[in-house]
């Protein structure tokens, strides 16, 4: 085991040090991408019109992935017993202002998601914010309520639809030159319905980010004490 | 010699380390979150020509936007890796009452046997 270590941080040490060495930075053309934005896409938020625009069979992908890894979470954990709970705070404020904080988040999360196309935020970010809303709701409410609730959606059957709403744009986007034809629905830059559709990308990409993490605390809150 | 580059390759190799060297699966699986952490970190410096954040709305002097673009994929396939490997290592734990590899291994080959 010294051996494999020793070895271990000499050889990543020197890879360090070779590739540090012999990277130089120089200043290259970043107006590349804003100048292309503003002309073709319209989003305020480069960033967005890069990985819901030029990139977005990168996207596509990265949306099968997640949606591979929930249905593989979901499918493992199934095999594995159900143990533990999450316990509810007794005293009832602070169990009311985590249900306010829970809300809030929720909302805040869905917004960011919205205007992922205006301002710094996306619908990973967003997602993301929404499912942690979901995390402090069930710290408030306690696991029986919130899985109850779980249980009456089909979450990962919701979640891979999303896939399709996905794949249906890009195709739709290949044919005739369609929504990537220059000019089509570019808008003014700054306004809700610009960035050709990331209105429509950026809250289905959302909810499926949503929808996904809180699968994947569901199939893990269930579990608590297993490991 | 670009310090800032080295020092976030330090990071990742502190990762690679933990997740050659720990016997641990847990400890393995925060070794790679350590790992992934560092090439955001690296990404993100190459990426720094400027202060502001990438809008279209702010002045000239913004940050790269294509770097921020790829990290994006990099964070959430990290998450998506670590879900998925956190329901194995319950599993396998839920199996063979271990999350030590070196112990993982004897017992798999005793229960082939």
């Amino acid at each position: 085991m010294r051996k494999v270590s020793i070895i271990a941080t000499i050889v990543s040490l020197a890879i360090i040090l070779t590739v540090a060495s012999f990277t130089k930075f120089t200043p290259h053309n970043a107006n590349h991408y804003p100048l292309a934005t503003e002309l073709y896409d319209g989003s305020a938020n480069i960033v967005s019109a890069i990985y819901l625009d030029f990139r977005l069979y990168d996207t596509l992908f990265e949306v099968l992935i997640f949606s591979v890894a929930i249905t593989g979470v979901s499918f493992y954990s199934k095999r594995v017993k159900e143990s533990g709970s999450i316990s509810v705070d007794k005293s009832p404020l602070i169990r009311f202002e985590l249900i306010l904080l829970g809300f809030l988040t929720l909302v805040w999360g869905i917004y960011t998601a919205i205007t992922g196309h205006l301002q710094p935020g996306g619908a990973f970010s967003g997602g993301a914010i929404s499912a942690s809303g979901i995390i402090v709701l069930t710290m408030a409410l306690g696991t029986e309520k919130i899985h109850a609730i779980t249980e009456q959606f089909e979450l990962e059957w919701i979640e891979n639809l999303v896939l399709f709403v996905v794949v249906a744009y890009a195709i739709f986007a290949n044919v005739n030159g369609g929504f990537f034809s220059p000019g089509f629905r570019v808008g003014k830059v700054g306004q809700l319905f610009s960035g050709r559709g990331a209105l429509l990308l950026n809250s289905s990409i959302g909810f499926k980010v949503f929808v996904g993490g809180w699968a994947i605390f569901y199939e893990f809150s269930k579990r608590k004490e297993s490991v | 010699m670009n310090l800032n580059l080295l020092l976030s390759l330090m990071v990742m190799a502190i990762g690679i380390v933990i997740v050659l060297v720990k016997r641990d699966l847990l400890v393995k699986l925060i070794g790679l979150g350590v790992l992934e952490t560092a090439v955001t970190l690296s990404f993100v410096l190459v990426g720094y020509t400027g202060p502001l954040p990438p809008l279209l709305t702010l002045p000239i002097e913004r940050v790269d936007p294509l770097p921020q673009a790829m990290i994006i994929t990099s964070i959430v396939v990290g998450f998506a890796v670590l879900a998925l490997s956190l329901v194995f290592v319950i599993y396998l734990s839920n199996v063979y009452h271990t999350t030590d590899v070196i112990k993982l291994i004897k017992r798999i080959k005793k229960d082939e046997r």
